[in-house]
This record gives C-alpha cells, sequence and structure tokens, in this order.
C-alpha cells in the first residue's frame, strides 16, 4: 500500500502547484519537493504568495523577496509580491512605463487594485507563465522546475478560474491578452502539474473529498497527485501490533503509576489510532468514487526521529522522497546525524 | 450616498468583539464555538460567526446546515443566547443587494453583470474582502447583543480581514467611482461644458484604464458600480464601524495554536503582526497540548525510555516523545511572543469519536473565560 514511487518522476511537469488548506503542511511539502528536485539535480524555484516568507527560516536564511534568491545547491526562492510585479508587467514587459507612472501609480487607481478581489491573482499568474514561458528569451535563465506554493486563501483553487473568470468581464487591450496566455498555460497538462496536501484527521479528508471533484471540473483534470501528510501507515506497516490498543496499552498500564495517566495514554493511543483511520476512510473512499490518482502516504518523521526540528522533518521528506529510503523511517540516532550533515550544502557556490 | 448609521455607532457602546486567530486546524471553530456557549451560560447574549465547521460541530449546535443569517441555537435553562452563522459572502452579497431595495429590473441586470457574478460566487479572495462588513452588521441585526465570537480564516492571511477594512473602504470612497460612474453616463447623455472641465484630470486616467482594459469592460465595470452605489454606501458605513470596533480597548483577541512547528510559526507571526497594527496582544492558547496526568507521573519517563528501546513497542513511545518534544519547543517560541500562555490538553469527552456535546464545549470556552480573568 504504501509502495515507493518517486514523487518528482510522477509530477514531471516544470510548473507544480501545490494546493491544500491551512494548516495541512502545504508550505512544508511543497519545499520538501521542490528540495527533493534539487537533489536530483534539476535547477529548482520555489514560489511563494505571503505576507511571510516561510521558507528561508527552514534553510537558515534571510527573508527572500520579489527576486529570486539562493537557498541551497539548485534551490531558489521567492516570494511574490503584486506591486512589483505590476510595476515590471508595466514597465518591463509592455514598456508603458508612461501609463505606469500616470495611471497606475495614481493614488485612486492604487487603490483599486488593492481593493478589486482577482487583480492580484491575474498578476501572480502572469509571474508564473514569465517564469515558465519568458524568462529563458529575455534574462537567460531558465528553471527546470517551479514550485508554487498557492495562498491558503481561497484554497488555491480561485487561481485556475481567475483568468477564465476575467475574461467573461468583457476586456480587451493588453489585460485581456494577459489573461488568455495564462489560460492557456494553466490547461497544458505537459506543463502544469498539481499536488493535493491534505492530513489524515477528520476535517482535512472530508474538505479533500468535497474539494477534489470542484478542484477537476475547475483545472479541466483530476490533481497529479495526492499527498497524506504527517501520515503513520509507512510505520503501521512495519509494526502493525502498534495499533493493538489492548497490546499496547496494556504494556505500558503495568508500569504507569496513576489511573489518570493511563486514561491520558490511552486517549492519546486513540488519537493515534484516528490517523491511521482517517487515512484509511480517505483511500476507501477515492477507490470507490474511480478517482485514479497517484496517493503518497508522506510519513511524519518526526515519529522515527523524536528530536527532528521542523528544518530536519523537511529535509528528512524531501531524502525520503528522492530516495525511497526506508531506513529514513528507522529509528536510528546515527542514520539521522548523518543525514543531517548531508544537507549542509556549500550554498557559496550560488552566490558566485 | 445615503448615509445610515447603524443602531450601535447611534448607541456608542458596541458589543464585545472576540476574534479566535491560528493556522488551519488547531481547532478555532471548535474554541470559537466552546467559548460563545460558555459567555451564554453567564448570561450573554451572543452572536458567533463562524467560517466552515466540521459536521461533528454542526451536529452539536443541532443545526444540520447553519445558515448565512444565523440561527438561534436551541439552549436549554441558559441565561443567555448564541445565535450561530456561517461565513458565506456570495450569499451576504446577494441579501444586501435586497436590502438596499433595487429595483426588480435593476437587481437582474446586476445578477447578469460578470464582475457581480465573479465577486459573488467566484472569486474566493473576496471573503476576506467582505468578511468585515459581514461582522459589522451583527449589531445592527441583533438587538440587545452583548458579544460578537468571530472565528477567522486561517493562517497569517487572516490578518487581511483585520487590515482590508481601510483598504476596502479607500476604494469604495475614492474618486475613481465617482469618475467611473461619470464616465458611464457620460457615454449615455452627453456631458455638460463644466463637467469636462472639471473632471479634465480624471479623463487622462480613465483613458488609460482603458486603453488597458477596454472601453467596454470600462462600462461593465462602471455599470456594476452605479448598480451597487447603494450597497456600497451601506457597505462604507459597515467597514468604517469595523476599522474602529477591531481596534476598540474591548477587542480581544486569541492566537490558538496546537503542538506543531508551522502552527506555532503562524501563531508567532500573528502576534507580530496584532502589535504592528496597534491592536492589543492576543491571549495565546495551545490547543490539544500533551496531558499533564500523564507527563506528570511517577513512572512516566522511565517508562517512556523503555519503550523506546523496544524495537517493536518503540513506535508509540517514539510518538509520545516527539509530542513532548515539540511541545516544550513550541512553548518556548511562544515565550517570547505573549504574556501569558493557556495550555489546554487534549481531553477526554472532546477528542472522542463521537458526537460532541453543547456542555463539553462550553466547558472549554469557561477555561479560556477562567484564565483571561475576563468578568
Amino acid at each position: 500500500m504504501t509502495a515507493h514511487t518517486n514523487l518528482a518522476e510522477t509530477i514531471s511537469q516544470r510548473l507544480v502547484f501545490f494546493l491544500g488548506k491551512g494548516g495541512v503542511g502545504r508550505t512544508t511539502l511543497a519545499t520538501s519537493f521542490a528540495q527533493a528536485c534539487a537533489l536530483r539535480g534539476e535547477k529548482t524555484l520555489i514560489v511563494q504568495w505571503s505576507l511571510n516568507d516561510a521558507v528561508s527560516s527552514l534553510f537558515s536564511r534571510p527573508s527572500a523577496g520579489h527576486d529570486s534568491s539562493p537557498l541551497a545547491h539548485n534551490l531558489w526562492v521567492m516570494n511574490f509580491s503584486a506591486d512589483e510585479a505590476i510595476r515590471e508587467y508595466f514597465i518591463d514587459h509592455l514598456k508603458l512605463r508612461l501609463v505606469y507612472n500616470l495611471v497606475i501609480e495614481n493614488k485612486h487607481v492604487q487603490r483599486l487594485l488593492h481593493a478589486a478581489p482577482g487583480v492580484r491573482e491575474l498578476f501572480f499568474l502572469g509571474r508564473l507563465f514569465w517564469l515558465i514561458c519568458l524568462s529563458e528569451e529575455i534574462r537567460g535563465t531558465r528553471f527546470d522546475r517551479v514550485v508554487v506554493d498557492a495562498q491558503a486563501t481561497g484554497h488555491g483553487v480561485s487561481l485556475f478560474t481567475i483568468a477564465p473568470t476575467i475574461a467573461k468581464f468583457g476586456m480587451t487591450g493588453p489585460l485581456a491578452a494577459e489573461c488568455e496566455r495564462v489560460a492557456s498555460m494553466l490547461a497544458d497538462p505537459k506543463l502544469v502539474g498539481t499536488a493535493l496536501v491534505t492530513l489524515p484527521e477528520e476535517l482535512p479528508v472530508e474538505e479533500t473529498l468535497e474539494f477534489l471533484p470542484k478542484l477537476t471540473h475547475d483545472l479541466g483534470r483530476s490533481p497529479n497527485a495526492l499527498l497524506i501528510n504527517r501520515s503513520i501507515a509507512p510505520y503501521v506497516e512495519k509494526n502493525p501490533q502498534s495499533m493493538d490498543y489492548e497490546h499496547v496499552v496494556g504494556l505500558w498500564e503495568k508500569k504507569l503509576t496513576t489511573n489518570a495517566a493511563t486514561r491520558a495514554l490511552a486517549l492519546l493511543h486513540r488519537d493515534l489510532r484516528k490517523r491511521q483511520h482517517f487515512e484509511m476512510v480517505l483511500r476507501d473512499e477515492l477507490k470507490q468514487r474511480g478517482y485514479k490518482i497517484a496517493i503518497t502516504s508522506v510519513p511524519d518523521i518526526g515519529l522515527a526521529h523524536p528530536e527532528s526540528s521542523a528544518s530536519t522533518v523537511l529535509h528528512g521528506v524531501a531524502d525520503w522522497l528522492v530516495n525511497a529510503n526506508e531506513k529514513i523511517l528507522e529509528n536510528d540516532e546515527v542514520l539521522q546525524s548523518n543525514r543531517q550533515q548531508g544537507f549542509e550544502y556549500d550554498i557559496s557556490e550560488d552566490q558566485r | 450616498m445615503k448615509k445610515n448609521p447603524p443602531n450601535a455607532l447611534r448607541n456608542g457602546k458596541p458589543p464585545r468583539l472576540h476574534l479566535f486567530l491560528g493556522a488551519g486546524g488547531v481547532g478555532k471553530t471548535t474554541l470559537s464555538a466552546g467559548f460563545a456557549l460558555a459567555l451564554a451560560q453567564r448570561g450573554h447574549h451572543v452572536g458567533l460567526m463562524s467560517i466552515d465547521p466540521a459536521k461533528r460541530l454542526q451536529g452539536a449546535l443541532g443545526l444540520s446546515e447553519l445558515p448565512e443569517i444565523g440561527a438561534r441555537l436551541d439552549l436549554p435553562n441558559c441565561p443567555g443566547s448564541v445565535r450561530a452563522s456561517v461565513l458565506h459572502i456570495g450569499e451576504s452579497l446577494k441579501r444586501w443587494v435586497n436590502e438596499a431595495g433595487l429595483s426588480q429590473a435593476a437587481q437582474e441586470r446586476l445578477y447578469e453583470n460578470e464582475l457581480f457574478r465573479a465577486l459573488a460566487e467566484r472569486l474566493a479572495t473576496a471573503t476576506d474582502t467582505f468578511a468585515a462588513v459581514r461582522m459589522a452588521e451583527w449589531p445592527e441585526r441583533e438587538e440587545g447583543l452583548t458579544d460578537l465570537v468571530v472565528d477567522t480564516a486561517p493562517g497569517i492571511h487572516a490578518i487581511d480581514f483585520l487590515s482590508k477594512p481601510e483598504k476596502l473602504s479607500a476604494f469604495l470612497d475614492g474618486k475613481l467611482i465617482e469618475w467611473l460612474k461619470w464616465f458611464a453616463q457620460e457615454n449615455n447623455t452627453q456631458a455638460g461644458l463644466l463637467q469636462r472641465v472639471v473632471k479634465g484630470g480624471a479623463r487622462r486616467i480613465l483613458d488609460g484604464l482603458a486603453e488597458l482594459g477596454g472601453q467596454r469592460f470600462m462600462l461593465h465595470f462602471a455599470e456594476f458600480l452605479i448598480l451597487l452605489d447603494q450597497v456600497f454606501a451601506r457597505m462604507m458605513t459597515r467597514l468604517d464601524f469595523a476599522a474602529h470596533w477591531l481596534r476598540s480597548a474591548e477587542t480581544h483577541c486569541y492566537v490558538v495554536t496546537s503542538v506543531r512547528y508551522d502552527a506555532v510559526q503562524v501563531a508567532w507571526e500573528l502576534s507580530k503582526t496584532l502589535k504592528s497594527l496597534k491592536m492589543k496582544p492576543g491571549q495565546v492558547v495551545i490547543n490539544r497540548a500533551f496531558p499533564e496526568a500523564l507527563r506528570t507521573d511517577p513512572s512516566f519517563e522511565e517508562t517512556l525510555r523503555t519503550m523506546r528501546q523496544q524495537e517493536d513497542d518503540s513506535f508509540f513511545a517514539n510518538y509520545l516523545d516527539n509530542f513532548i518534544i515539540v511541545q516544550r519547543r513550541v512553548q518556548e517560541q511562544l515565550s517570547h511572543a505573549a504574556q501569558s500562555v493557556l495550555t489546554l490538553p487534549v481531553a477526554e469527552h472532546l477528542d472522542a469519536h463521537s458526537a460532541l456535546r453543547l456542555e463539553d464545549l462550553a466547558s472549554l470556552g469557561h477555561r479560556i473565560l477562567e484564565h483571561t480573568g475576563d468578568r
């Protein structure tokens, strides 16, 4: 069931959107995936669109801005700024500096751009189009992979409907052309891949089952992968008795002093079993509904290595994605510390 | 523009506002529902504005589907009351159009307008933009409301909801709307000479915009604005109120996190942002924490060590160990961001598989009220 495929091969597209509601670990998995691509030798860029860059700190780097900055070998990050993108679009792309200065920078027009829904999304997609289709020609830089950590609001899906929606407004001129080309980019299944992230918990599973048909409709195709984050399935497979309530709680009960402690322990064990339960619910439902999506159970790295920090979890997942290495899931302190050392890259190489 | 200040503004004292902020999946919705119930048990008349509650929670509240407009919960022997609603901006917008008294023909034209349809149905970002309007509507609609409990969208994007009132009202109040309306009307009737002179500067901007988006779009957009004129006027008043309400000394924020690195990062960012918005620091709540009874059991440490050594049974021990380690780090990080941190451990009645009960939800709310020493 947890048979492992290399995700970077399952999702082979150059532009990959990571989707999923806030709190499911979308940023962590998007970054791990990008890191996995970089480890395979692909020049990879992580595109965030967030109030605060949440990725750089995981690599002990200062916050990134709108321009891409290096994180590790083969790996870059940027944090999209709508204002910057709008400026680039008018001045660098359309060569309309005068229009920009007179119209766009006008106080009232600025207010419109900030308040109107959809405008910033369009420029976000426009920036992705530039990265994928234009930057090689214009700047001579090419990313083999662009991994998008799509914003939490609107679950990222609004990005896929924004261009057709705006196109309906009856626009003509350069903005309409922009809508058209981002829409045709998104429609290309060879160019654009999607990974939906979820958790093996009640509400995320419920939401995923509701969200999938909508996403499939808006996208015109199923997502390429479904990632179940913080899964315990890979561990349970190796240690089935860990799910046996009588066995586990029985073992502990004999050793604990108070009844209250045993009750609390039983509660925590039930909590853990719930994860396995909801993963099964999700897998069964998807099977019944006939979805043909590659499902990957991404192991909860902290359960093999309790001392893991946010950063080592990230690298552990990346390594697991690349190597299909079951040993990563074994509780082996030496292995863990070796791995951590292996993650130290020579960043000076990127700064040259 | 019709100015119709809401009752709450005229009376001078709005209900107390309680905002629950935090990453997704940390239990904001559950905590805010529990908090509303606890207030009601203390005799308050409470509004609860929820975002997408789980079925289990809707079940507990005795409502299979919470309506946009809100429904009063059936709370036997409760001195106060709770009116609960789910945020659904598309439906709210249609209701606001209805309430603005637009003619049937105008309503139909509006519903045909692609911009309106996009706003109402498709553009998910509109939810954040208009949540503050919906929030400000509560004191107008509910006579005698003493408290409003708001469950916000997950993540630091919820801050949009806090910072947008000014942004949106800045636009609604801006010159551009007047210009666009004038632009649309000018295309129907011949504008007077005086108007031409006065609007001379605007002309250039409008021509520039028309060049970028096309004349048809501009007309579309202007029609949209004209049709929504009265709706926007009401919104303006409400946004104005929301902006003041958010910054009132009576307003409380609860920053909720669970024992997860990403969730604590969000809580930390939220605390910083509240500060930068010059709002009162939020009460930080660590939800679903490690149970004290287990951690303080005299034999726990020793048992944990032994179990971690046993290959076949180490998995559960690792899970417990990881839980404790992450919690310790989470608490450490939060101690720098907050004056006091409330820890709510995993609780039997709340985390069971079975249906939630109102009593259990309320007990959670009482824990928060007791901690904050509130009333």
